[in-house]
């Protein structure tokens, strides 16, 4: 693999465990979204990967926000 | 009936219509989150591109990442899309993976659709490529750009195939970046390869204006410079397609009155 940044090889690939926060993808609302699991069908969200402007207005997927997610839907 | 009951009942139909209308996109928006801007300038989709662009490998979670499984096919959709008129690319990025950076800069860089670029921040290394793969370029004042040779991990063997190979390799970055921007080969390779500027690096770090001053963005401008940029392409993206479309009506009719004619 080559990299190309001003970042440090030691940085970018340091271990750092408490950081370690278990994070996942779904997509919700047209957006994906990272979100954090915090019971068996709810998530926090963290970030909003869109390109769709309204999907940082919405405010049910704003980063912080609980959804409740089915995990049926996946 | 009079007329002046008739006009009555069909206002009121028309604001039932238009309650109706508003009610059906409040429901959209509730349902699917998506919702039509109907601005007369254009849909215009976002794309940022932030931290470091991910490889292949997952990186370490205290890297802020942009990945690409999820940028090509937004790209896609955004290609795709009748309903979206334009993308707006804006970049604040340290580089990251040289395969996945070119990658989503060929991808903008080949679309059909118009796409501006702002560079926020910083757009440095793998950043440079992805500034300039836009049809249209700018940078903030404070921004900077990073410009440095390309670095490998893992086993390097002290032979002068290595070298050679970190040349073909650095070789794709800067012929992705002349291709795309006005800068020379030359002059960016000297920038690339310069000493006495980075502590321990070689290379240059390019202010917003040095950044236009070579060649490598178009212009110095904020959110504004580049929206209003962006909807003029939008616009005349829309008046060639009127064009060509006028043009297409024009051959049927030729084509129906010549077989008539026959």
């Amino acid at each position: 693999m080559i990299i190309h940044s001003i970042i440090p090889y030691e940085v970018i690939f340091s271990e750092q465990s408490e950081n370690n926060k278990k994070t996942k993808y779904i997509t919700y609302k047209e957006a994906i979204l990272e979100v954090s699991p915090i019971s068996a069908h709810g998530y926090k969200v963290n970030r909003v990967i869109s390109t769709c402007l309204n999907s940082y207005l919405d405010s049910e997927i704003e980063p912080g926000a609980i959804i409740k997610y089915d995990a049926r839907e996946e | 009936m009079s007329d002046e009951n008739k006009v009555a009942i069909n206002m009121q139909n028309d604001t039932e219509q238009k309650a109706q209308d508003e009610k059906n996109a409040m429901e959209a928006l509730k349902q699917f989150g998506t919702s039509k801007i109907q601005s007369s300038k254009g849909n215009v989709h976002c794309l940022t591109i932030i931290g470091q662009i991910e490889g292949h490998i997952t990186l370490p979670p205290q890297n802020k990442t942009t990945k690409y499984e999820h940028v090509i096919p937004q790209l896609v959709a955004i290609e795709e899309n009748e309903e979206i008129d334009g993308l707006f690319v804006v970049l604040n990025t340290v580089g990251g993976d040289v395969e996945a950076g070119l990658a989503i800069a060929e991808m903008i860089s080949s679309m059909g659709k118009p796409t501006v670029s702002l560079v926020l921040g910083g757009g440095h290394s793998i950043g440079v490529p992805l500034a300039v793969a836009a049809k249209h370029t700018f940078i903030a004042p404070s921004a900077t750009m990073t410009l440095h040779p390309i670095r490998m991990s893992g086993l390097v063997i002290g032979v002068p195939q290595t070298f050679e190979y970190f040349d073909r390799m650095q070789e794709r970055v800067v012929q992705f970046v002349t291709r795309n921007s006005n800068i020379s080969r030359e002059k960016f390779k000297e920038l690339m390869l310069k000493t006495g500027e980075l502590a321990n690096d070689v290379g240059t770090v390019l202010f917003g204006i040095d950044a236009v001053e070579n060649g490598l963005i178009d212009e110095l401008g904020g959110v504004s410079d580049a929206l209003k940029k962006l909807y003029e392409m939008i616009k005349e993206k829309k008046l060639e397609k009127q064009a060509e479309n006028n043009i297409k009506v024009q051959d049927s009719n030729n084509n129906q009155q010549e077989g008539k004619i026959t």
